[in-house]
């Protein structure tokens, strides 16, 4: 066979498999092309154009029904939250630290009291995400039945320190909106003609103060004391072996 | 005539060398190396101590129900493929009194490695007051899930012969048994099927009675009732098909 006809009966080969690869290269080029926001990853581009959708929809909310903008202004400015924790928190991993607060109805007191849910958020601003708090905290969030007007109530979550890092954490409440029935949802895909009606659109959630939390790595070498047991059980455990293996030697004539 | 000879040579080729013993000096430092991450690693040591101890109970319930397999699958194939079978079948001990000393001797080393992690759950459970607990229950399951495994891994090896197959389907058994316990995620046993599988899987009965014990602190046996039955009709199921398969080797050509 001469290297020719090898060299082309390789190619014949080999080419359904490089067929199949640039099939499968132009089809991820032309998925990715597409839609360039898969795998959660949002570009920035994508990002400001959100932002701008976002300030379209307040613009119409605003313009179309001014009476309901400042009553949605009004209910959010009736709530507040005050932290009366320290503002900024230095910790170490492991740790439990308190985020305390109070929640005031600044509403007059004959007025219907307002319910909701309290909630803890915290972000790492260092990797500039908001972390899971499923080993952060047991209580996530707080539901308050009945908040009189005048009335405060106060606002206490444990917080363990499970990572290193710099964070922020807020304490947010959302008021259940009365007209609902409490029921807080809004239909989906809303066309921006239906969002000029006060009933579509809930106050947002009151916030309060941002706290600055910096938490400390901790190095633990011995945690429990288990250093000990863990290396002395193996070692008495070859010592063990080692005398049955002499004492057998020493019977035996293999060790004198 | 030496009582429990073959017991005791089984034994003395476990720790009568460095190469038999090196398996239980392999364990200590898997368990130390377990016992060290559950309490240093920044994620795991926020574990609740109980789950530690529940994590460490399951995995040295895992390693004894490995170790007895292995033990076990070759007791009879490995004497059938070096041709000592015959010699031994010469000799005045019953067939079947074989079969219980090879037995007793694969419980055997399910009870050091059980002795060997004592230190690591008293580690562990210090300042929960569940070291008894966990020890107690440790012992008792892995002791039932031990003798099952080897009473079961011994009849395969009788009735394949083959140390490889029957390596590989006591094995398989295992694995089976063992995955809904290690391998699953909790949302997969919480399916109709996955809840019909842990009820007629005896090492999920054990697990889940450990947790149940080491977690949800129900420290009462009554309490375990529901979990005992099972691993004990497991343990007695293996055991009667041991004696069946055990009852009589004969050297076939």
């Amino acid at each position: 066979m001469t290297l020719a006809w090898r060299w082309t009966n390789l190619c014949l080969k080999g080419m359904p498999a490089l067929l199949s690869l640039i099939c499968i290269l132009s089809a991820s080029s032309a998925i990715f092309g597409l839609t360039p926001s898969c795998c959660g990853m949002t570009t920035i581009e994508e990002a400001a154009n959100m932002r701008s959708f976002v300030n379209i929809q307040s613009a119409w909310a605003y313009d179309d029904n001014k009476t309901s903008a400042s009553a949605l202004t009004q209910s959010a400015g009736a709530m507040r939250i005050n932290i009366t924790s320290p503002l900024v928190v230095n910790g170490t991993t492991g740790q439990i630290i308190a985020i305390k607060g109070t929640i005031s109805n600044l509403e007059p007191a004959a007025s219907a009291p307002a319910a909701g849910i309290a909630y803890i958020s915290i972000v790492d601003t260092t990797a500039k995400v908001p972390i899971d708090l499923e080993d952060w905290s047991a209580e996530k969030g707080l539901y308050i039945p009945a908040i009189a007007g005048g009335q405060s109530l106060p606002l206490n979550w444990n917080v363990r320190l499970v990572k290193a890092g710099n964070y922020t954490v807020d304490v947010l409440f959302n008021k259940e909106d009365g007209a609902r029935g409490g029921s807080g949802s809004i239909p989906p895909h809303s066309q921006p003609s239906s969002i000029s009606s006060s009933s579509s659109l809930l106050p947002p959630p009151i916030t309060s103060q941002r706290i600055v939390l910096e938490v400390a790595p901790k190095l633990n070498l011995n945690p429990g004391n288990v250093l000990p047991v863990a290396f002395a059980t193996p070692a008495a455990l070859i010592a063990i072996l080692a005398l049955i293996n002499y004492i057998r030697g020493r019977r035996v004539g293999i060790y004198r | 005539m030496a009582r429990l000879a073959l017991y005791r040579r089984e034994m003395s080729g476990n720790f009568y060398s460095w190469r038999g013993g090196a398996w239980i000096v392999a364990a200590s430092l898997i368990f130390s190396m377990i016992a060290y991450l559950l309490l240093t690693d920044k994620e795991l040591s926020l574990l609740d101590q109980g789950e530690m101890l529940f994590t460490f109970g399951e995995i040295v319930i895992a390693l004894g129900a490995v170790m007895s397999v292995t033990t076990g699958s070759s007791a009879i194939s490995s004497e059938v493929e070096s041709g000592t079978l015959e010699s031994l079948l010469l000799t005045p001990i019953h067939h079947r009194q074989i079969a219980i000393e090879k037995l007793m001797s694969a419980a055997s080393m399910w009870l050091l490695l059980y002795v060997a992690s004592i230190p690591y759950l008293l580690v562990l459970a210090s300042g929960t007051g569940l070291g008894v607990d966990a020890i107690f229950y440790v012992g008792f399951y892995g002791t039932l899930v031990a003798i099952g495994f080897s009473s079961l891994s011994i009849a395969i090896s009788a009735k394949v012969r083959s140390s490889k197959n029957s390596i590989m389907v006591s094995l398989m058994i295992l694995l089976i048994l063992l995955a809904p316990s290690l391998f699953f995620a909790a949302s997969l046993k919480k399916t109709a099927f996955g809840l019909a599988v842990e009820n007629i899987n005896p090492v999920s009965h054990a697990t889940n009675s450990l947790d149940s014990v080491l977690v949800d602190n129900e420290h009462e046996l009554m309490q375990q009732a529901g979990h005992i039955g099972p691993v004990i009709a497991f343990a007695a199921a293996c055991l009667a098909l041991f004696a069946a398969y055990t009852r009589r080797m004969e050297l076939k050509a």
